[in-house]
């Protein structure tokens, strides 16, 4: 479904990513692991075409190259990313930007009622208040709101493809429950694909990977399934330091 | 509290408790505060507006303006006495060249004063936000919030004035002229806004932010 060939990523013209290759096929939840500074979280930039990267090679969603399109023609083929630090934006309620974002991909004005009956029961199941829907985007949440509120956009924007890029940050223990049962709960009923980005193996505890590839300084030197992210757990990123590609049964790859 | 709307045509004017939505008729009126008013300000029409607030011991106000039309010179004068709370929230999408001129004149002690002001230039604004705090008083606050969002390269001028001649007191600015955030434009397009939209909609938030929900929904 998702595929990065070649992809080589830089921002103001020093190399974060170099010539990484990544198949992601439909339904399935690969990991992506790296220690800090590896450069996890540029994928997730250079997948939306955040125009404060450079990109090369090729980005290719449902055998369609969306490398050169907008972040918002990206968002519309079915792909969603659940930042580490959610933004806060003044004065744009949850329910104007969802509203505005739906009526516009349905062509329609959207049934209110049927609207807000869907926020409230969402809220509901993640247990935020119904007031969050009215609230401005991320304003004055705390870190685990903040994941909360994305998740709540998540649910009514239906992607086919998630990207969830280091979710457990920030999180204390309940809102890490609360928020990894409802990423697994959306997959059980849509079976998207996820691509998990994280430095964190407990993570993996909560939402069940089926692939695990590790980054280091920009490409992927190791792939392998969650035995790799228990082998991470115990001897760290250090051991992959000065490896080659390193390959363990990938056959996504 | 009572919501009463009301067509102002005199030139001095008395409001007791209660709020009041306001249009104006005259260029210049004169304003008596007696308790705790609030005003959302609809006239939308006027291109000069000349308004003196008094604001008499123990009174508060909260005073809401949206302005998008036609306005091209907005004089506000404030005068707080003693025991008084004044904020102005005040948003303006400037479609011809505007001059803004507010001065609140703090005479007495115990005031606290906040002044809001967000200004989008579809054309160019100079605007002077003036507080001014008398000898001998004590015990006063003041902060003016000013931002100015410059989307369409005009000249955008934002001056806040903070004239002190008393030893207690509080005086703050916070002063910002910018254009739109890219960090925020990327995380709404990433969610599938597209770019036009999503800066309508952060000029819009910008603009409304800091306005109550009846001059959102007007």
């Amino acid at each position: 479904m998702l595929e990065l060939k070649n992809l080589n990523v830089k921002i103001n013209e020093k190399s974060i990513i170099n010539n990484l290759n990544l198949k992601i096929n439909d339904g399935e939840i690969h990991v992506l692991m790296g220690p800090n500074g590896a450069g996890k979280s540029t994928i997730s930039q250079a997948i939306f075409n955040n125009p404060l990267y450079q990109i090369s090679g090729q980005i290719i969603f449902n055998d369609e190259r969306i490398d050169n399109l907008e972040p918002n023609e990206i968002a519309n083929k079915g792909l969603f990313l659940l930042n580490q630090n959610p933004i806060e934006i003044e004065g744009i309620t949850n329910a104007e930007l969802l509203r505005t974002i739906l009526s516009d991909r349905e062509e329609k004005t959207i049934d209110i009622f049927k609207f807000n009956k869907k926020m409230e029961s969402i809220c509901k199941n993640l247990d935020i208040d119904r007031k969050f829907i009215h609230r401005e985007i991320n304003l004055g949440m705390s870190g685990g709101e903040k994941k909360k509120n994305e998740l709540l956009h998540l649910w009514m924007l239906e992607p086919k493809f998630i990207i969830l890029d280091e979710i457990d940050s920030g999180l204390d223990v309940d809102a890490l429950k609360t928020v990894t049962s409802s990423i697994n709960e959306y997959y059980k009923q849509y079976k998207p694909s996820i691509l998990i980005i994280t430095h964190q193996v407990k993570l993996l505890d909560y939402i069940k990977p089926d692939y695990v590839h590790v980054l280091q300084n920009g490409s992927i030197v190791a792939n392998g399934d969650k035995s790799l992210a228990k082998k991470i757990e115990k001897e760290g990123f250090y051991q992959f330091k000065s490896a080659n590609i390193v390959s363990e049964d990938n056959a996504s790859e | 509290m009572q919501v009463n709307n009301i067509i102002i045509d005199n030139d001095l004017t008395s409001l007791n408790s209660n709020e009041y939505n306001i249009i104006y008729q005259n260029k210049t009126t004169i304003i008596n505060i007696m308790g705790k008013v609030y005003i959302n300000d609809f006239s939308n029409n006027l291109n000069q507006q000349n308004l003196t607030i008094n604001l008499k011991e123990n009174s508060s106000l909260i005073y809401n303006k949206y302005s998008n039309q036609n306005l091209e010179d907005y004089q506000l004068t404030i005068n707080s006495s003693d025991n008084t709370e004044f904020k102005l929230n005040f948003s303006v999408i400037a479609k011809k060249p505007l001059n803004i001129n507010i001065n609140n004149l703090i005479k007495g002690n115990n005031n606290a004063s906040t002044i809001r002001l967000r200004i989008i230039g579809e054309q160019d604004v100079n605007a002077i936000v003036s507080a001014q705090v008398l000898k001998n008083t004590k015990n006063n606050t003041i902060l003016e919030d000013l931002k100015g969002l410059n989307v369409y390269a005009k000249k955008i001028a934002i001056h806040p004035e903070l004239l002190i001649a008393s030893e207690d007191v509080v005086a703050n600015h916070l002063m910002t002229i910018s254009n739109i955030d890219n960090n925020e434009l990327f995380s709404l397009m990433s969610k599938g806004l597209s770019k036009t939209q999503a800066i309508n909609l952060l000029q819009k938030g910008f603009i409304y932010a800091i306005q109550p929900d009846i001059i959102k929904n007007k």
